[in-house]
């Protein structure tokens, strides 16, 4: 199975980008804001910027070293690159986009569903399309690592979930160590098996989605990973709306559209919290004792059964909230996503 | 008063050019050009601006692609050299190319000993044909290759592609419309050009005298001549940017992500 290491120092406008990073065969996504350093370490794995200091190596080969001055070209790097916005050659069709790595387009195209596409210019395609063509186009060169730039930023919010489930399934099975960048939390989470969270060119945690959002190392994390995540499994109801057994046993609904193992992804500013259950137009309603009130910033992070709410300060005094005290935690079927685990 | 303005600029411009076409109807043109120092000048023309322009190309387009493509100390000095002539007077082109090639120029002594004499040639026109026009062509290819998105050039290489056949099957495709204007302005430049061949090259029927030198040398043996001559630039010129506009209508057109909008076959 693939690996990829890097051990680098790349100047930056501003700052340094210090990091070191392995992958094996699986996905690593590098969250943070934007100007962080983010797309530098996809560029100086793929050798279109040359790090001052560090190693970079795929399966044992070397493709950087500063100090036995190895620096492979990019043409010379097996890397599947999907850049932001996916740069396809517009003059080119999407058959041709692809072909241009000199692989086979064929397979490819059919194998991401998009061989009936092979004809088109880039500017007839759709969002969702044009992310298919531009993983066909950075598969098509057999990498040993893949890339990938944000590649779920373009897309509507409709086609989003689909499309993060179809990635992570692709992922899977290629088997191949890739470097997932956004700044979405929950791309990363419904996507990656591991995050790594970058601040200022630093990598300041690496983990499990689970395990960023259970145990932030610092507030910005918390911020970033802030989300809940439940895990259950869906089954669309009759009605549209899907409905989700949590494995601790309570049950939500969701507007968005799953069936079987998912997780379910509701950020704390969306869930407030009552001292009772009240007639407003939640569908999702959780009641149980407050484990532990946790103030960031101007606000307080409360924890009710399974979930983080966030609410300000002025209510969590006002509703006189106090640890292990029961209250109702309530949401809206359209705050909930559901992203597939299977 | 701005509608005024604008009545007295285009009457301006354009009488002196009705003029033309009033003096030598198009009828007469071609009994006009029909004859010897026409001719000649004509053949003159279209073989050293052809060469001209072909050295252009080949020279100034890789030039201008590396202009655009890399950053370097002392690009912004070079560029504006490259540029320089612009500003010149035609005739210190001409004053220039003599002091470096002329019999007593800089390389005057070098070249004679090669047995090479280019003062007063065809090869002088050439030289200052293409001494005139390149900044033109290399100024709008610059452009051009600075409009093709760097995240493309960066996909090319990452997806195995040398310099070259990123270059040729990337960065020229996509520039050629932006090339394919600077060729045409700097084209229409060098056929036009006077000062700096009438200098360097002189203006010798059938060597070197070209259209325009041919318009000065018939103005006080045949004016209907010259006129005709220049009936003939006006409808060349005027032709030269007619097909810019179009193509570059054309092409816009063909880049809008909402042409194939309502026809797309999934």
């Amino acid at each position: 199975m693939g690996s990829a290491r890097l051990d680098i120092t790349v100047p930056v406008r501003g700052f340094d980008v210090e990091v070191a990073l392995a992958a094996g065969a699986e996905t690593v996504a590098l969250v943070g804001p934007s100007g962080s350093g983010k797309t530098t370490i996809l560029r100086a794995v793929a050798g279109l910027v040359r790090p001052t200091r560090g190693r970079i190596s795929s399966n044992g080969t070397l493709w950087f070293d500063s100090r036995g001055k190895v620096d492979l070209r990019p043409e010379q790097r097996a890397v599947g690159y999907v850049l932001q916005e996916y740069a396809l050659f517009p003059h080119l069709s999407v058959e041709k986009n692809v072909a241009f790595a000199r692989g086979k387009p064929g397979d490819l195209l059919e194998r991401l569903g998009i061989a009936g596409l092979a004809k088109a210019k880039p500017a007839e395609l759709s969002g969702g399309e044009r992310q298919r063509v531009a993983l066909a186009r950075a598969l098509a060169r057999r990498p040993e690592v893949l890339l990938l730039d944000e590649p779920m930023a373009a897309l509507d919010p409709h086609t989003r979930g689909r499309v993060r489930a179809e990635l992570r399934a692709l992922l899977h099975e290629l088997g191949l160590p890739a470097i997932l960048v956004t700044h979405d939390f929950v791309d990363a989470a419904a996507v990656a098996d591991r995050i790594a969270v970058l601040v200022q060119g630093r990598i300041v945690q690496t983990g499990t989605a689970e395990d960023l959002i259970a145990a932030p190392s610092s507030p910005f994390v918390a911020e970033l990973a802030g989300g809940n995540l439940l895990i259950g499994d869906a089954r669309l109801r009759v009605d549209g709306l899907t409905e989700v057994l949590l494995d601790g046993g309570l049950q939500i609904v969701s507007t968005d559209e799953a069936s079987g193992p998912v997780g379910v992804i509701v950020h704390p500013w969306e869930i407030s919290i009552s001292r009772a259950e009240t007639g407003d137009s939640a569908q999702n309603h959780v009641r149980a004792p407050i484990e532990s009130i946790v103030p960031v910033g101007n606000r307080r992070r409360v924890r009710v059964g399974p979930l983080t709410a966030e609410v300000t300060e002025a209510s969590a005094v006002r509703l006189r909230l106090k640890e292990g005290e029961v209250v109702v935690a309530a949401f809206k079927a359209t705050a909930t996503r559901l992203t597939p685990l299977s | 008063m701005t509608a005024v303005a604008a009545g007295v600029a285009f009457v301006f411009l354009l009488l002196p050019l009705a003029a033309i076409f009033l003096r030598v109807p198009l009828g007469d043109l071609v009994d006009q050009l029909g004859n010897d120092v026409f001719r000649d000048a004509l053949v003159v023309s279209l073989k050293t601006s052809l060469i001209a322009h072909l050295a252009v190309l080949l020279f100034g387009t890789p030039t201008a692609y590396l202009l655009a493509r890399k950053r370097f100390f002392g690009r912004g000095a070079l560029i504006t050299l490259i540029e320089l002539p612009l500003v010149l007077p035609p005739a210190v082109a001409g004053i220039a190319l003599l002091a470096a090639f002329g019999r007593f120029g800089l390389l005057g002594d070098e070249l004679d000993a090669l047995g090479i004499s280019i003062g007063f040639t065809q090869t002088a026109v050439v030289l200052a044909v293409a001494f005139v026009e390149s900044p033109f062509y290399v100024r709008g290819a610059i452009a051009a290759f600075e409009s093709v998105d760097p995240d493309l050039i960066a996909a090319a290489r990452t997806l195995g592609a040398g310099p070259w056949r990123v270059f040729g099957r990337i960065a020229l495709p996509l520039a050629v419309g932006g090339l394919g204007a600077a060729s045409a302005l700097a084209l229409a430049r060098g056929l036009g050009e006077f000062g700096a061949t009438i200098i360097f090259a002189g203006s010798l029927q059938g060597v070197t005298q070209t259209l325009p030198l041919a318009i000065y040398a018939e103005l006080d043996q045949d004016f209907d001549v010259a006129v005709a001559i220049s009936a003939l630039f006006v409808l060349v010129g005027a032709a030269i940017l007619i097909s810019l506009k179009v193509f570059a209508w054309a092409r816009h057109g063909s880049i809008s992500p909402f042409r194939f909008a309502a026809s797309t076959s999934r």
